[in-house]
């Protein structure tokens, strides 16, 4: 007996994870993203200068320390690509996070720098490149947390509002040949202007990364509350399919010792029930014994588990296990297995039961001594096995359905007496064959028997 | 050896089950001792030297069986130990039983002649 409480163990360990603040997470990929494009900014600074200059005419630029702006950049830039990329690897830790959020702190420092150094050479308070402020603003509300994102605006307009007063008072020596008429009316208009923009840029950026943050947010949580759900709803039904089957086994035994006359001698018509009550529950197993590998195949990451196998040693064991059921009904049960076969990755568990569910219905729908063969074949880029009958066959119309589930297919030469199966067997079989990225199939014709197989992608590894 | 016979040790949790496998395993000519947690099995194992074991995989806890069977590999057992196990109790549980070197898996319910048959060609008699 299995109990819930150690069920619910399982599920406890399978969930949970560390949480992590939204605007955090990520960060080691935003900053790299943007650490490639400040190095188009610096390529832009670079090939701008001589391009304004020699193409469109524009007299008067310091292409030499524009140059050394945009080479400051970039080495600058280099620096941060190297310590984003070593520090993203573990981002999830906090050390790394505090880390990575110094970073971006001290990259829109630099660019504020750069840019204020260059705007200055290209024509300072009257170049229209001021917007480029804006343009960081946006950037770090993007970045950073709500409170950086508003000290860093502060920071942007304070760069913009010192080079234009700087300009204005002499203290910044203007490029001449460039900005126009620096007076009182513009400077206040400039600080005005581009105060009020980045106020509305970045309220209303922070704002729509706000609210992205907090969906991101419950999107995450509401995943981490489904995925405990699975786990739970996994075990419970792990548990309830156990403690079902526990004791519906034991009965079974308990009925087949009856039979058998392990209590004395039954007389037929005493027989005869309990061997039916016997079938019976022998058919409920195989319906609990079906939902498990269900549930599992729905819900088990099989990536990992599967390992390269030889299918011969499956499939001799899984005759093995038939022969007895095979001999009650007089049939020939056995195995065609050539000297080599290649190997395939799989479970070893799962392939088995695929098998024993060929197996019981090859049993269940041949007539008494027929002849029942298992062959694998090596396909070459596949691996072949399949489970060969002379029973009555099936129609061609019905081969399509059945590998459905809950399908049953009419008697197809079963007994009448035998108990109906539930129609989750060949359903398996194919999902089964799909986890291992395979197929499963049937070819038969009415009178010719039937053959069911499944083919298995062959692995280059032994 | 008990009274001469092959002494078989089944440890399970399941009271009825225990019962059906001690009546069919005294028909089969064996002499047998039963314990209801894995903690008794052990008991009993230093107790008696059974000649095979019979554990259930899954207990009340889940790792029960498998843990009752390193122990008893521990403790210097030489005896074959069967596993009874549902199909499908745990999914990684085909490479268990090679590592736990176990000398075979009877699935349940066990079929008395596939018991019986088993147990003599381990025991040899």
């Amino acid at each position: 007996m299995l109990s819930l409480q150690s069920g619910l163990a399982m599920a406890e360990n399978r969930s949970g994870k560390d949480f992590i603040l939204t605007h955090s997470h990520m960060l080691g990929e935003r900053l790299h993203l943007f650490a490639r494009l400040r190095f188009l900014a610096a390529a832009g600074i670079l090939v701008g200068g001589p391009f304004a200059t020699y193409v469109v005419g524009i007299p008067g630029l310091d292409l030499k320390a524009l140059a050394a702006a945009a080479v400051f950049l970039a080495a600058c830039n280099v620096g941060i690509v190297l310590a984003v990329r070593a520090l993203r690897v573990h981002q999830d830790t906090k050390e790394n996070q505090r880390r990575l959020a110094f970073i971006a702190y001290l990259s829109i420092l630099l660019d504020y720098l750069v840019l204020t150094v260059a705007i200055r050479l290209i024509g300072g308070t009257g170049s229209p490149f001021l917007a480029f402020y804006l343009l960081h603003a946006i950037l770090a509300a993007i970045l950073l947390s709500r409170r950086a994102a508003y000290a860093f605006a502060a920071v942007g307009y304070l760069c913009l509002a010192a080079l234009v007063l700087g300009e204005w008072t002499g203290v910044i020596p203007r490029n001449r040949g460039l900005g126009i008429r620096l007076d009182f009316q513009l400077v206040v208009t400039v600080l005005f202007v581009y105060g009020l923009l980045t106020l509305v840029t970045t309220v209303l950026t922070a704002g729509i990364v706000r609210l992205l943050r907090e969906n991101e947010q419950s999107l995450r949580e509401a995943g981490e509350r489904l995925e405990r759900l699975a786990a739970m709803r996994r075990s419970f039904l792990h548990v309830v399919l156990h403690n079902v089957r526990s004791p519906t086994g034991t009965v079974v035994a308990m009925l087949e010792g009856l039979s058998g006359g392990l209590d004395g001698e039954l007389n037929p018509g005493q027989k005869h029930r309990v061997d039916r009550a016997t079938a019976r529950l022998r058919g409920l197993l195989d319906l609990l014994r079906g939902l498990r590998v269900l549930a599992d195949l729905e819900t088990e990451r099989l990536d990992g588990q599967m390992v390269a196998m030889d299918l011969r040693g499956t499939i001799a064991a899984a005759v093995e296990d038939h022969q007895d059921a095979a001999e009650q009904k007089g049939q020939s049960l056995r195995a065609e297995l050539p000297a080599t076969l290649p190997a395939v990755r799989g479970i070893e568990r799962l392939l088995r039961e695929a098998l024993a569910n060929y197996l019981t219905n090859a049993i269940k729908y041949t007539g008494a001594g027929g002849t029942i063969t298992v062959r694998a074949t090596d396909g070459g880029a596949y691996v072949r096995i399949e489970v060969r009958d002379n029973g009555p066959g099936i129609p061609m119309a019905e081969q399509g359905r059945l590998f459905g589930e809950f399908v049953r297919v009419g008697k197809r030469g079963g007994r009448q007496d035998e108990p109906s199966g539930w129609g989750l067997g060949l359903s398996i079989v194919r999902r089964i064959a799909e986890a291992h990225q395979g197929r499963a199939g049937v070819e038969s014709q009415p009178g010719q028997g039937s053959s069911f197989f499944i083919e298995l992608p062959a692995s280059s590894s032994p | 050896m008990r009274d001469g016979k092959p002494l078989i040790l089944c440890v399970d949790d399941d009271a009825d089950l225990l019962d059906l496998l001690r009546m069919q395993l005294e028909k089969g000519g064996y002499a047998v001792d039963t314990a209801f947690t894995a903690e008794e099995g052990l008991v009993k194992f230093k107790q008696d030297t059974p000649d095979l074991i019979i554990v259930d995989l899954m207990m009340e806890e889940i790792d029960a069986g498998t843990n009752l069977v390193k122990e008893l590999k521990l403790a210097g057992n030489n005896a074959p130990i069967f596993l009874l196990s549902s199909m499908g109790d745990q999914l990684d549980v085909s490479t268990g039983y090679r590592q736990l070197g176990l000398d075979g898996v009877f699935q349940k319910p066990v079929n008395a002649e596939t018991l019986l048959r088993t147990v003599r060609a381990k025991l040899g008699k």
